[in-house]
């Protein structure tokens, strides 16, 4: 039978008619019900501390059925008070990244193939157990490193128990990143070696010198709730930012003034301000006389005349020489001056640059006085916490501890990861046979990656706590997942802004999705299993209960209270110095309930004027000559000039020639990917770019007239390459790109970990690496040269 | 004609396929519920069904729940062992839903109930006197149906009042 | 009767995009992956629009937040065939989407480009499936979707106010976007209540509207930078 046309449509009629006429009963039949995805249910709010950034944001989790099914801010958190960023949103994606590691994992292929094999929690603790048995057997237990990266509070304090109990000096803080406060500055000039609060909320002008104040700060919800209100929280007062910046970053966008200069030059514009401010006595003299040290010339005890910071920038650094430096007119250098000393409550921001240039933009607010004074830097007090008991070192503790540090890093704060990785891989003073990584990922995050995943090569076993499959946990020969934040206890000290100090209590708001184990628990469980004095320091059963331990002295202090509502500073304090405080708890059980209730504890109160706690350098002062760094480094060098302890210019090496490498690599950060372990998740990665609609890849910027010049059009795909590699990225022409600096955003072009992440983009860290800075150990910011060519 | 024929003969086909496979599923409740019996023993609605007067939700009783009067054994039905193995293995009673709003639909227990005064009745019939667990809903809730009563109580009839 | 509206300011606003990021958590927006993407699929609901002016060095750029603008004359419901996109009593623009088939004339209407277009069921890998916000609807492949001003959230509660019998106060009711804001850049109320902070910031000097000459009327006031 053959069928035309006509016949076929007729077909299709008959077959309409019937279902037509079957429609009646077809409307009483039901379909088997469906399992609705958003089915309702008995909803509880339950309050944590968020864990995608180290901003500390006290969140609250909606639980349905055992499921996170939404995060909000907790309005009683005052780091956040009720509001949150993309990352913190995005958390639940975070929890259920549907790649997350599951159980405990054992290489079976070769380094960084990929291939595992699930174990058993015993099983993992036994194999750890035995080779750190095993180091102590053969009397080296300094070989033993824990690289650590970007977490705080009991944690830390865990580990540093568990090496020095073990017999490691070993503990390498891998937290440098280039975005973050200016601690070396604060080193210099305040001998402080922590990060400092900016009271952004009360300043009336910031001079930010490259700091990403709107893209990457440390705790971002509490920096863009000050810039709101620094913008309009105030009755007749609109506070004023400029922006002297490589890029027309987005804080770039939002200031009031942009002024490019070229990466890495922004610390001789702050000394070239510098200049113009003590040329016109605008500074502020009596802070200068009763409260700083090296201002004037002076004479040391021994009698020998030292060149003062006045004279020394005086004689340097004039208007005419750093204009020609950094691009930026005269009589806009001129006029930045004169704006930031006359107004009341200015502010000087830097980033992590070359130390000295930090204390040149540190050196400005000691011009001004901004120093321990509202809308200044602020150095907020710690957490009373209570500390854990003294513990005992056996024998072999001891000989090990005494070892000189694999980094050759000496007292506080020297911690050198590339240091570390160098000397891993050069064997000199020795090889660390185990090595544990925890919170850090150097095979990406890291400058310069391919060095640490050498060093890794050197290393016999490699032990990874990563919840989530990232480069360097892939590179290891063990992964013993942690509980993802929302799964875990743990406490998260912070401070304000204003500098008040603030406890967020994290707790678990669903049972742990996987077979995965709080590291902290695993710590102690492996402190258990390998006995003697070693055990007895660790007499806890889990990490909450060290956790309640250390609390006590929080409870203990009677000061502070539990987070409630907005409060009167001034009241407060009157209340805690007369002794009448009254907090909303009568005993310890009240008060750890509810500090689970509420979801932490703070202290609303800064005390100004305290100076041991302000200054801790040798002269008790803020220091125009740092006589601290001169200390730490009279053992090593003998005579120097006085300029190398006054915040001073330092020319970098560029790396490779002008001619071969025409331009500046600037890597910049952007609010959602910031440093890229919230790469695998999709609605990060729906808005990386939006300045230029960019998402799901690496892009490079380029100023249109520039890639006019070079026939690149808007989209090319084309090649970055440096000495030490080279990057196919998209080119897009941005105007907020300067004519000789390319700049690429970080975050993406991960080796490894979920659907989302793994093989989008490229890493830019991949062509950074050569100059590194004498004293931090740390490559520079904006020092790498560039050439770029279709392809 | 002939194409037209065969056409209806395999449209046929089709719609009795559908048929059967919408027929056929009778959902078989884990246990015979009945109602009626729990009614006079003076069991309200709300002991098993929690939440109707607070959420949006009415809520299947949980095993708990079951066993609070079922602890000892009260009947010799044999699907009171059966709720007792439940509670054993830790587990929920699987119930089937049988009333089933589509996914872009909000509705609200509490507001017709709690705060329009209507009984379980207007729209789930006489369960209360039921003997054996229902296996089709009372009514099958078309939109029509939804709004023939809003308009009949002259209650809010803007598309964004259900459709979320 | 209340007229519900949003006031941006543009002066407190950051561009970090936790509004963006709020309305995906909230209203269950699809994932819309790399090679989607790059066809220009994404759905977001609130979208941060960079404008970018002038030339190096003198450049003149601005980040705005774009909700839907719920126009009191939208463009999108006149030429809905079928009566699937309308606005209710209170001036929410609204769409049902189980009306809706697909022909997109509202997505080009739209002057503000608000609406998008779903090309594909949404997809969640079975590990985030329980983490879908249970207040508000799955879309389906073929329907258009847009910024409700988180519509549920208004049923919801009122409903509570209901309940406790009092009137709806201004602080129940806020869209997910505003709530997260982390520089308070985004206030939402009643803008026929004169004394609320929307109409009072909407009568400030800063106040403007996007393609105001078009007649459209939107309900989404901004501020702008500056004194």
């Amino acid at each position: 039978m053959k069928f035309n046309r006509r016949d076929f449509l007729k077909m299709g009629g008959g077959a309409g008619a019937a279902i037509a006429l079957g429609g009646g009963f077809w409307k009483w039949t039901q379909f088997p019900p469906v399992e609705r995805l958003n089915e309702p249910g008995i909803e509880r709010w339950i309050p944590t501390v968020c864990g995608q950034c180290t901003g500390g944001c006290g969140i609250l989790v909606r639980v349905i059925d055992g499921w996170a099914v939404n995060i909000a801010g907790n309005p009683l958190h005052p780091v956040n008070r009720g509001t949150l960023c993309p990352k913190g949103i995005a958390g639940l994606q975070g929890l259920y990244d549907p790649d997350r590691i599951r159980t405990p994992l054992k290489r079976i292929g070769n380094r960084g193939e990929g291939r595992y094999q699930p174990i058993t929690w015993e099983e993992a603790l036994h194999l750890v157990s035995e080779s750190l048995k095993d180091l102590r057997q053969k009397g080296e237990p300094h070989h033993l490193v824990v690289l650590g990266g970007r977490h705080r509070g009991l944690m830390r304090s865990l580990w540093d128990r568990f090496l020095k109990s073990f017999g490691s000096p070993n503990y390498i803080d891998n937290q440098f990143r280039w975005e973050e406060p200016p601690v070396e500055g604060l080193f210099l000039t305040q001998g402080i070696n922590s990060l400092p609060a900016y009271d952004i909320d009360n300043a009336q002008y910031i001079l930010s010198f490259g700091s990403g104040i709107l893209e990457s700060p440390w705790s971002p919800v509490q920096m863009l709730r000050g810039y709101g209100h620094f913008r309009r929280g105030r009755p007749g007062i609109r506070g004023r930012l400029v922006q002297i910046e490589s890029r027309l970053s987005f804080t770039g966008i939002k200031a009031d003034e942009w002024v490019p200069v070229q990466p890495g030059a922004e610390g001789i514009l702050a000394l070239g301000i510098a200049h113009m401010i003590i040329k016109e006595g605008l500074y502020h003299k009596e802070f200068i006389s009763g409260q700083t040290f090296g201002f004037e010339s002076w004479t040391g005890p021994d009698g020998r005349e030292h060149l003062g910071f006045k004279e020394f920038v005086l004689s340097e650094y004039e208007p005419t020489v750093v204009s020609k430096r950094t691009g930026v007119p005269i009589d806009q250098l001129i006029r930045l001056a004169r704006e930031f000393s006359s107004n009341q409550l200015s502010l000087a921001i830097g980033y992590r640059d070359r130390p000295f240039h930090q204390m040149a933009v540190a050196a400005l607010n000691g011009m001004m006085g901004n120093i321990d004074v509202s809308g200044g830097v602020l150095i907020p007090r710690s957490i009373p916490y209570q500390s854990l008991p003294p513990l005992k070192e056996d024998a072999i503790a001891q000989r090990g501890s005494s070892q000189k540090r694999i980094d050759e890093g000496k007292g506080n704060s020297v911690d050198h990861p590339y240091l570390f990785a160098g000397n891993t891989l050069s064997g000199k003073p020795y090889k660390p046979k185990v090595l544990f990584l925890y919170y850090t990922n150097p095979l990406f995050s890291n400058p310069d990656p391919g060095l640490f995943s050498r060093a890794l090569q050197e290393i016999p076993l490699v032990v990874s706590f990563s919840p989530y499959m990232d480069d360097s946990a892939r590179f290891s020969d063990l992964i013993l997942p942690d509980h993802t934040p929302l799964e875990r206890w743990q406490d998260d000290p912070v401070f304000l802004n204003n500098g008040f100090p603030v406890l967020g209590i994290r707790q678990p708001v669903i049972l742990p999705l996987y077979q995965t184990k709080a590291t902290g628990d695993f710590l102690l469980a492996l402190a258990r299993s390998l006995g003697g004095q070693i055990q007895k320091a660790f007499p806890w059963n889990d990490f909450k209960e060290v956790m309640m331990v250390s609390l006590k002295g929080v409870f203990e202090a009677k000061r502070g209270d539990t987070f409630g509502l907005q409060f009167d500073e001034a009241w407060t304090r009157l209340l805690q110095r007369g002794g009448w405080s009254v907090p909303s708890y009568k005993n310890f059980e009240e008060f750890s309930k509810l500090l689970l209730e509420k979801g932490g504890w703070w202290d609303p109160v800064y005390d100004f004027g305290e100076r041991d706690r302000v200054f801790r350098t040798p002269s008790r002062k803020f220091e125009f000559y740092s006589q601290g760094w001169e200390k730490a480094r009279s053992s090593s060098s003998g005579e120097e000039k006085d300029s190398s302890f006054l915040p001073h210019w330092e020319e970098s090496k560029e790396a490779g020639n002008e001619k071969e490498y025409p331009f500046h690599l600037h890597v910049f950060r952007t609010m959602s990917l910031t440093g890229g372990r919230n790469a695998n998740q999709p609605w990060l990665q729906a808005m990386a770019g939006q300045h230029l609609f960019e998402r799901w890849k690496t892009w490079v910027e380029i100023n249109p007239g520039t890639a006019k010049r070079m026939s690149i059009s808007d989209g090319d795909w084309v090649w970055v390459e440096s000495k030490r590699g080279k990057v196919r990225v998209k080119a897009r022409l941005y105007k907020g790109a300067m004519p000789d600096v390319v700049n690429i955003p970080f975050g993406q072009g991960h080796a490894s970990g979920g659907r989302w992440s793994k093989g989008i983009g490229e890493n830019p860290y991949r062509l950074i690496g050569d100059d590194l800075d004498p004293i931090t150990g740390y490559p520079t910011h904006g020092t790498t040269r560039v050439k770029v060519y279709k392809g | 004609m002939k194409p037209f024929l065969i056409g209806l003969a395999i449209g046929t086909a089709i719609l009795l396929f559908f048929i059967n496979f919408g027929s056929s599923f009778r959902p078989e409740q884990p246990i015979s519920f009945n109602h009626k019996k729990h009614h006079e023993q003076g069991v309200e609605c709300a002991t098993c069904h929690s939440y109707f007067k607070e959420q949006t939700f009415s809520g299947m009783p949980k095993t708990a729940a079951c066993m609070e009067c079922h602890k000892d054994s009260l009947t010799k039905h044999p699907d009171e062992e059966k709720i007792k193995q439940f509670q054993k293995n830790g587990e929920e009673i699987p119930w089937k839903r049988l009333y089933q709003q589509p996914d872009d639909v909000f509705f609200s227990h509490r507001r017709h109930v709690a705060l329009a005064g209507m009984e379980c009745k207007s729209c789930h019939g006489d369960i209360g006197q039921s003997e054996k667990p229902p296996t089709k809903p009372w009514v099958k809730m078309t939109m029509k149906w939804c709004m023939d009563c809003h308009t009949k109580t002259k209650a809010n009839n803007d598309c964004l009042a259900c459709h979320v | 009767m209340h007229k519900w509206g949003m006031v941006i300011d543009l002066d407190r606003c950051s561009g970090c995009q936790t509004c963006m990021a709020a309305c995906h958590a909230e209203n269950n927006i699809a994932i819309i992956g790399p090679e989607e993407s790059a066809m220009g699929r994404t759905i977001h609901w609130i979208e941060l629009l960079p404008f970018i002016e002038g030339e190096y060095p003198h450049i003149k750029a601005r980040l705005l937040p774009r909700p839907c603008m719920h126009c009191e004359h939208p463009a999108c419901i006149k030429v809905c065939p079928v009566g699937a996109t309308y606005a209710n009593e209170e001036g929410i623009v609204g769409i049902v989407y189980s009306r809706c088939i697909g022909c997109r004339y509202c997505t080009t209407a739209c002057p503000y480009t608000v609406r998008s277009f779903n090309w594909y069921k949404p997809q969640w890998p079975k590990e985030m499936q329980g983490s879908l916000n249970r207040d508000v609807s799955i879309r389906g492949k073929g329907v258009v979707e847009k910024c409700s001003f988180c519509h549920h959230r208004l049923l919801k509660a009122r409903e509570k106010a209901k309940v406790e019998k009092r009137e709806l106060l201004s602080e129940d009711y806020i869209p997910a976007c505003v709530q997260a804001c982390p520089s308070n850049a985004m206030y939402f109320g009643d803008l026929n209540d004169p004394f609320s902070t929307v109409s009072i910031l909407s009568r400030e000097r800063r106040a403007f509207k996007l393609l105001e000459d078009l007649g459209t009327e939107p309900k989404v006031i901004y501020l702008s930078e500056g004194m």
